[in-house]
């Protein structure tokens, strides 16, 4: 890390909740106006030329962490240019995004109010206002649960933006149809989350009843996601224990778990059990 | 009684994605010159 990463760093890791984007943008403001960028290239180039096996920790093909924190992420982010994005993507934390290379484009929403985040209301319509140009380096700030920002692009085919996400909670963004502007699915960023119910939709593929006490247990998960997958899993091996899931389920604090059951309910009714 | 309704449980009518991150991966060192040789031009 170098000196004035460090300084922004320090700055701003034990900032209180309260003020923390608004005080953290000014240190960021303050970072922008020194050279940290290319030191921090040089220093990386220098060690690619002289270490064959160095290895910059956290990052993707268009993703580079600089910095990993509780309390915050300074991220390069790789971006191409537009085309024809289906989704519009919130995100559950305060976010600023700066133009490195060059103008970019984009288009900027208010999101009706997305509470309870983990109940996706169908009908909350994004509002759209006008595109805008943000000029290279200069920051904007995405407010959680009240912004949308829909990247477009530059001139060139790709840009390089920093992006700078505050306190990322476990929690969830609603993803938009970009036609529509209808949300249309929840996005966790809680990786375990994820991973669990991958886990059980494969258990339930594999049907094995070994697997049965395991799903059960994941029944209690708290991501409604996985309690969920956890019954569909169940009943793909075992339509006795698969009724027995969905009974479970049938006062689950998720209103979609509860609709679930009812809609399963009632097809299980007309069925033929003979 | 494995199987033998064939009953599927629907999808959750508000399904849920796991965000894309950086995090599941690495990156190549070719990629990170990539990126760097980007932020010099």
């Amino acid at each position: 890390m170098n000196t004035y990463l460090k300084q922004f760093h320090d700055a701003i890791e034990n900032l209180e909740d309260k003020h923390f984007l608004f005080e953290a943008l000014d240190h960021l403001k303050t970072l922008l106006k020194t050279s940290f960028l290319i030191e921090l290239v040089n220093g990386h180039l220098s060690k690619l030329n002289s270490q064959e096996h160095f290895y910059p920790t956290r990052s993707s093909i268009n993703y580079w962490h600089i910095l990993n924190t509780k309390a915050f992420t300074l991220t390069l982010v790789r971006m191409k240019k537009e085309q024809d994005n289906k989704f519009i993507n919130s995100y559950p934390y305060d976010k600023v995004i700066v133009p490195l290379t060059e103008d970019i484009f984009y288009s900027h929403y208010k999101q009706p109010s997305p509470t309870p985040l983990e109940v996706l209301d169908k009908t909350k319509k994004l509002q759209p206002l006008a595109i805008q140009k943000l000029h290279k380096n200069t920051p904007y700030c995405i407010k959680k649960h009240e912004d949308v920002f829909s990247y477009h692009g530059g001139s060139n085919n790709e840009s390089i933006l920093l992006s700078f996400s505050c306190r990322k909670a476990q929690s969830y963004g609603w993803e938009y149809d970009a036609n529509t502007l209808f949300p249309l699915r929840l996005v966790t960023n809680v990786l375990q989350s994820a991973r669990l119910e991958h886990t059980c939709k494969l258990l339930g593929e594999l049907g094995n009843e070994s697997s049965l006490p395991n799903l059960f247990h994941f029944l209690k998960n708290p991501y409604h996601n996985v309690r969920w997958e956890a019954a569909r899993a169940i009943m793909n091996i075992d339509f006795d224990k698969g009724l027995e899931a969905i009974l479970l389920l049938e006062n689950d604090t998720h209103p979609d778990i509860r609709e679930s059951v009812e809609n399963a309910l009632n097809k299980i009714s007309t069925l033929n059990l003979s | 009684m494995q199987n033998e309704h064939k009953f599927r449980l629907d999808e959750l009518s508000a399904p849920v994605s796991p965000q894309v991150s950086a995090e599941s991966s690495s990156m190549s060192v070719i990629d990170v010159t990539t990126l760097l040789l980007g932020l010099i031009l």
